[in-house]
């Protein structure tokens, strides 16, 4: 709880940071969602416009004919078929499901008329399951199956259009008939339909089964479809089917749910639940990367509380703590702002008719895409960015956690090296370190020695407790390591080009740390001139002012 | 033999390397504080005054040597780790720096609060202390305040009540009153003697100071990192 007050009390004390990161968070969130709710609402209309647009929920026919390379030789009994529909409409578990159901028998030949002549695939049915089987099968002229008309069909426009008939024309069918033989037979046209499979509709025919089995002089039928209220009632109604045709009076029959006969279906959601999960992966690592940066960024800003949190006695892990709080509380308003940005979107997608959608391949009419919500979508979103706004919190947590506090608080007021035990004239001269993200304040002097050339030297109070004394804009820059010589304080620097040190003391005081604001003051050594780069001003007749901290 | 008295160092040295250079901040210091009176240890800038506070705070282990409390080895051979340190630099030191830092996120009340939350206090009561300690150090009415509007020696007194919420044995205070101007470091001072005398506690300051030395019960003078002389009324135990 400590850990959570004292985060909750830094988030607030820099608002515009939280606001942002928490912003960042809820776009991945919102994002995550989004893409979920648009993915489930695909699955969705396929699973829809597969099951209502002639094929049923559920299927049922010979074991085997599902899966047979020619099924035409599996087909079963119409009369069989139909004692199965009539005890699954009375089934007390199914019939409340059940929205409709038909024996169906397919036949192929050829349609002739002005003329011209054509391939057709027909499907005889129920007439009057037929518009509820069928309901998203577009009429485009003309009228319905009728169960007084037994010769009326409806024909796919694109094969209407190539024969030239529409309704009211009479049409020619030719078919071979399960003895082998051929037959023809008249049939007049009552409208055109498309089923919104491009392919299908150059060939689609629907005639009434009576008459499909007419034409093949035959009684055997494909299989029975059964149409449900609700698409999601599949399944249990599937397990109760599957019940009734164990029964002995059933047995070589099988029975297969929509998703296992649409292709299509499978596909395409096997294609969009990798997308998502990359997807997912992706926002994974946004929120990783941004926790992690504004965390580390919130390290590096407050090094010198934490050093004080160490200082005071609190442990790493109470300091750690502190920080996977902070982005556990950033994870909690990112999942939350981020929930309800979803909603949002998703009400508004709604309000707006939802998102035109062009034909999905195969297809010849476009939807209205939604997004649609769902339970499982918060419960895989929000808790895998939940977890990576903490995991994203851990590292920055850990680094904070290993501020010392010693040399945290020395961060606090960069401290003049010291090093008694070694004369001036040895004191190393190495590379600059290349982190200078600590420096507090930089300034650019040209100093010059008497006697000699000035050279440009950059003076940079350094976050590991030295001024950093280095020739600047030159590459291989140079560092002196700074000393104090005697009693009287102060500091210098040495480099193997000087013939004598150059003391830089404090011009307010005489001892102590060097922070944004002191004066450098070179006086103490007689001659030296030293003056401003960068169009600095003097401070004071004697010293330069140290700048606002930059770089 | 085991030191049993007070706060001790025994021996403590602390070397680091600086660029591959060795640094012998430390060399073989022994001392004792005992409750109630006040040290102040003065030398130049360099002399080790900073690291020696820093080790005897927990700060930072010692190189060689120990630190004791009561016959009990804080740090050293056999000492606590670096969580045993900060357990009992939570509960029983106070450390006051010179450029009084704050955690600008919390007001005043809380920063003092702080340490005695987390130290094992209720937070009912750790208010109470912290409320109690802030009329102590005169900022009675300042509780709530945002502690970037307090000024410097404000902040400073928010520092000393901080360091005696839990009680400390020793108070250790690294030029405390750098910061301020002499007028409001006089303040500081005095009401950093008088609490810690108040609470009992060990007052161990680093200074430059010899006005702030002066009102020390002890002063221990740091050369090279070496305790050199008592100029005080009490010498470095030897």
């Amino acid at each position: 709880m400590k850990a959570l007050r004292l985060a909750a009390a830094g988030l607030g004390h820099s608002p515009v940071r939280t606001l942002l990161t928490t912003l960042g968070l809820a776009n991945a969130v919102a994002g995550g969602l989004t893409f979920y709710g648009f993915t489930r609402d695909t699955y969705w209309g396929l699973a829809e416009s597969f099951a209502r647009s002639g094929n049923g929920h559920v299927q049922i026919a010979n074991a085997g004919w599902f899966d047979a390379p020619a099924p035409e030789q599996l087909r079963v009994d119409h009369a069989r078929l139909d004692r199965v529909r009539t005890t699954l409409s009375t089934d007390a578990l199914i019939a409340p499901h059940l929205l409709t159901s038909t024996v169906r028998r397919s036949v192929m030949g050829m349609l002739v008329a002005n003329g011209r002549s054509a391939v057709f695939l027909g499907q005889g049915t129920d007439p009057a399951a037929e518009a509820l089987l069928a309901p998203l099968a577009q009429p485009v002229s003309g009228g319905a199956l009728d169960p007084a008309v037994p010769e009326g069909v409806l024909l796919g426009a694109p094969l209407a259009a190539r024969l030239g008939v529409g309704p009211g024309d009479t049409v020619t069918a030719m078919v071979t008939t399960d003895d082998g033989l051929t037959n023809a037979m008249d049939l007049v046209v009552l409208g055109t339909t498309l089923t919104g499979a491009v392919e299908l509709d150059r060939a689609y025919v629907s005639l009434p089964l009576d008459t499909a089995l007419k034409l093949t002089a035959g009684s055997s039928a494909d299989a029975l479809l059964l149409g449900l209220n609700d698409t999601q009632d599949t399944a249990a109604v599937m397990t109760q089917v599957s019940h009734v045709l164990a029964r002995p009076e059933f047995l070589g029959l099988d029975a297969r749910p929509w998703f296992e006969r649409a292709t299509y279906y499978v596909a395409v959601r096997a294609l969009y639940d990798r997308i998502f999960g990359v997807f997912e992966v992706l926002m994974v690592a946004v929120t990783l990367l941004s926790l992690s940066h504004a965390m580390g960024a919130v390290v590096t800003e407050r090094r010198a509380e934490i050093a004080l949190l160490r200082v005071v006695g609190l442990r790493r892990r109470d300091v750690a703590a502190i920080f996977v709080a902070e982005g556990t509380l950033l994870g909690l308003l990112g999942c939350a702002v981020g929930g309800a940005l979803a909603v949002a979107i998703s009400t508004g997608v709604y309000l707006a008719g939802g998102i035109p959608m062009p034909p999905p391949p195969g297809f010849s009419v476009g939807y209205a895409a939604q997004v649609r919500l769902d339970a499982i979508g918060f419960a895989i979103v929000l808790p895998v960015t939940f977890a990576a706004a903490v995991l994203g919190s851990a590292l920055p947590a850990w680094r904070a956690s290993g501020v010392g506090a010693a040399r945290g608080l020395m961060g606090l007021s960069v401290v003049l090296l010291a090093v008694l035990a070694h004369p001036v004239s040895a004191a190393p001269v190495s590379a600059l370190p290349a982190d200078s993200s600590n420096q507090r304040c930089i300034v650019d002097v040209r100093i010059a020695e008497p006697g000699k050339p000035p050279s440009n030297w950059r003076l940079a109070t350094h976050g590991d407790d030295r001024l950093v004394v280095s020739t600047s804009l030159a590459a291989g820059r140079r560092q002196a390591v700074l000393e104090q010589r005697g009693e009287a304080g102060g500091t210098w620097f040495h480099t193997e080009a000087m013939a004598e040190p150059l003391r830089i003391g404090l011009a307010q005081r005489l001892l102590g740390p060097i922070s944004v604001g002191d004066v450098l003051d070179p006086r103490g050594a007689d001659g030296w001139d030293m003056a401003p780069l960068d169009g600095l001003s003097l401070a004071s007749a004697h010293g330069l002012r140290c700048p606002e901290a930059r770089g | 033999m085991t030191p049993d008295r007070g706060y001790t160092l025994r021996g403590v040295s602390r070397s680091y390397l600086l660029d591959a250079v060795p640094v012998h901040a430390l060399h073989g210091v022994d001392l004792t504080f005992d409750g109630g009176e006040a040290i102040a240890l003065m030398g130049p800038s360099g002399s080790g005054k900073s690291t020696l506070l820093h080790v005897a705070a927990l700060l930072e282990p010692p190189s060689s040597g120990s630190v004791w409390y009561l016959g009990r080895c804080l740090a050293g051979p056999g000492g606590f780790d670096d969580n045993g340190r900060s357990s009992f630099r939570l509960r029983r030191l106070g450390f006051i720096h010179q450029t009084y830092p704050m955690i600008v996120s919390l007001t005043p009340l809380q920063n003092v609060m702080l340490p005695g939350e987390y130290a094992g206090l209720a937070r009912g009561e750790a208010r109470k202390r912290a409320e109690s300690l802030l009329d102590r150090v005169g900022l009675g009415g300042f509780g709530d305040r945002d502690v970037r509007t307090l000024s410097g020696g404000e902040r400073q007194r928010v520092a000393i009540a901080r360091a005696l919420i839990t009680g400390p044995v020793v108070v250790f205070a690294d030029e405390p009153t750098a910061a301020l101007d002499p007028d409001i470091g006089g303040q500081v001072l005095d009401l950093l003697f008088e609490q810690a005398r108040q609470s009992g506690a060990a007052l161990v300051l680093a200074t430059h100071d010899p006005r702030v030395a002066a009102r020390a019960d002890r002063v221990v003078e740091l050369r090279a990192g070496r305790v050199v002389g008592p100029t005080g009324p009490t010498g470095p135990l030897s």
